[in-house]
């Protein structure tokens, strides 16, 4: 593994991001993909872009390829501007959503193809590709082909075959969204180790937030072209800068209200939250995490801030149990419950239901 | 009979009948070419019209057109087709549109076409044999078109070759080394239609008064009632086995490509 991390170090200044796109714009016919698009990842991080489709995120990563051209702005790779680069020049590696391995070649010869572009001779080829094979631990697989691998395997290939090349920056383009659950689990995991054991700088795209939660150091949260909010997942789950990322990531359960001293009226009751900076009388949103709502049996000493609701459902989901709630005035919520504290509520009961403000946002209707 | 065997002979009842239309003349052509009333079976017709050296010339000159034509189709469709497919899809209609016109303009209209546009300008095309390429292209082109289409719509050929971009091949690197490595088949189905084409194609040579081996079966049917068909039959089964063979080697060139490692390569 010498030769690739000694590959990467030597050709990035240690200086400057490992990865940058500057008002980067992309308009495709009249429809603006990536408007004044803004990113910086240093080296060695691994950033996932999360947002629905067609928010702009599998079109940032193809700027950073150069499958396409950015009408404005320029990407940078540790401080080097590549916007003119040729594709084939700019030492990306690449996993595709779609299995892209090529089918007239063994996992080998597919893993060998990029250090055959590059010269490399037939001795260090097949070292380089055995030891690649290895890291994602194929290595018996070596001599099959597309066909006689599964979705995962064909994967761990492709993810070989990306970094068998050295490349600067590591582009994941969904590489997971085709794989069963348990199958892209494993193979999460497996990408944040190899990433973390070489230290490249990686770019990952995904629709699916758990995912981008799990493996990234960042998480960017992209809608319209734009990026919304960006950092640590835990900051992003946690202080959503909008409403939009409070439910792309995670869950939320939303109650519409006034403004009033010391928290929102809604139609479910008085609800106390932290409203600084907003007028009495404002309509708002309260969004609330599932983990934040609070169930209590019926009969706990009444507070103004606790509403009364109906249990309509229970749903076991392992580490928690998700309860569906019938709150007063017409609203629905849920709330997850860890380990066994949920066994003694049962659908139909009524139940008391407080917030704890850690998981509560207020946002401008 | 079950609901499953009725198509089964309803199938084999068309297989049997359209196998019957097309046998049928094919058997009265051998009867007729092979056999003699006296002699009973004999090879004597085909004797007949192959000993002339025109035979050969006329014959070796199609054989020639045909590999040429074949190889200058590849070479131009292949890259067309890839370029279509991957950077102007929306043309992908019109292109199919475009390449059936052969099948609908005759082939003495091309000649005269091309003879009234070359006749000044590239009298080449019309006096040298080897100018009426460009026309069989024309003239093969919807099989060539949509033999190496369906081989392109059977990959993922824009995430194959991005693919093989991103891992440092220029175009004409990823064309080389991945597109047309998985597009084998549907190369060899354009390569086979084409000199078939080509083998059989009359009236243009006719027209241009070039005598390649199509029009060498014309005359020897006039000169030669029983040499004729005979030749002819002759012809129409070296062709099977011609592309049967070239079938034959792309499949063991299939198993050969898949050995050897890129690893071990140059």
């Amino acid at each position: 593994m010498t030769s690739i991390n000694s590959s990467v170090e030597a050709s990035t200044d240690s200086s400057a991001p490992g990865l940058e796109l500057r008002g980067i714009r992309k308009t495709f016919g009249s429809v603006a993909a990536l408007e004044s698009f803004d990113l910086s990842l240093a080296q060695g991080e691994f950033v996932s872009l999360l947002g629905p489709s067609g928010c702009g995120k599998t079109t940032a990563l193809r700027v950073v390829a150069g499958f396409e051209h950015a009408d404005q702005g320029s990407v940078l790779v540790a401080g080097e501007d590549i916007s003119n680069v040729a594709v084939s020049k700019r030492d990306m590696g690449m996993v595709f959503q779609s299995y892209s391995l090529f089918p007239h070649l063994t996992a080998l010869d597919n893993v060998a193809f990029g250090l055959r572009m590059r010269k490399q001779g037939a001795a260090q080829r097949r070292k380089i590709a055995g030891e690649m094979l290895e890291l994602v631990g194929l290595s018996a697989h070596s001599g099959k082909y597309a066909h006689q691998m599964s979705g995962g395997q064909q994967q761990r290939v492709a993810l070989a075959r990306a970094l068998a090349i050295s490349p600067r920056v590591l582009l994941l383009d969904e590489p997971l969204s085709a794989l069963d659950a348990k199958v892209r689990d494993g193979l999460r995991d497996e990408i944040r180790r190899i990433q973390r054991e070489l230290g490249i700088t990686t770019l990952f795209v995904t629709h699916d937030q758990e995912e981008a939660m799990a493996i990234s150091d960042r998480v960017g949260v992209m809608s319209n072209g734009r990026l919304e909010q960006i950092g640590a997942p835990a900051d992003v789950y946690r202080t959503p800068k909008s409403a939009f990322v409070a439910r792309f990531v995670g869950t939320v359960n939303t109650l519409e209200g006034t403004v009033v001293q010391g928290g929102v009226t809604t139609a479910a009751g008085f609800v106390a939250v932290p409203v600084e900076g907003l007028a009495n009388g404002a309509a708002v949103k309260v969004l609330v995490r599932p983990e934040a709502v609070l169930v209590e049996s019926l009969g706990a000493p009444s507070a103004s801030d606790v509403l009364t609701a109906a249990v309509s459902s229970l749903s076991f989901r392992g580490a928690v149990t998700r309860i569906g709630l019938d709150v007063r005035g017409g609203v629905s919520m849920v709330s997850d419950i860890a380990g066994t504290a949920a066994e003694r509520f049962s659908a139909g009961g009524d139940v008391a239901v407080r917030f704890d403000p850690s998981g509560v946002f207020v946002e401008p209707a | 009979m079950t609901k499953r065997q009725r198509p089964r002979i309803g199938l084999a009842l068309v297989v049997l009948v359209c196998g019957a239309f097309f046998f049928f003349p094919l058997f009265g052509a051998a009867k007729f070419g092979f056999y003699s009333p006296i002699k009973g079976l004999t090879l004597d017709p085909i004797r007949e019209v192959t000993k002339s050296p025109k035979f050969s010339a006329d014959l070796w000159l199609s054989v020639r057109l045909a590999l040429a034509t074949t190889a200058a189709s590849l070479v131009l469709m292949v890259p067309t087709l890839v370029w279509l497919h991957l950077k102007v899809p929306r043309l992908r209609s019109a292109a199919e549109l475009i390449s059936i016109l052969p099948y609908v303009v005759p082939g003495i209209a091309i000649v005269a076409g091309a003879a009234k546009a070359f006749r000044t300008a590239w009298p080449f095309i019309l006096v040298n044999p080897l100018g009426m390429i460009p026309l069989y292209i024309i003239v093969a082109l919807p099989f060539t078109y949509r033999s190496l289409d369906s081989g392109i719509r059977a990959i993922d050929l824009k995430t194959l070759v991005e693919a093989s971009r991103s891992l440092g091949a220029g175009w004409t690197k990823s064309i080389l080394s991945v597109v047309i490595p998985n597009m084998r088949t549907a190369m060899l189905g354009a390569s086979f239609l084409t000199i078939a084409v080509v083998l059989g194609e009359y009236t243009i040579s006719a027209l241009l008064l070039h005598d390649t081996f199509p029009v060498y079966l014309v005359q020897a049917n006039s000169s030669s009632p029983r040499g004729g068909p005979a030749l002819s039959l002759v012809a129409i089964v070296l062709t099977w086995m011609l592309l049967g063979g070239v079938s034959l080697l792309g499949r063991q060139r299939k198993g050969t490509d898949r050995s050897a490692a890129i690893v071990a390569g140059p």
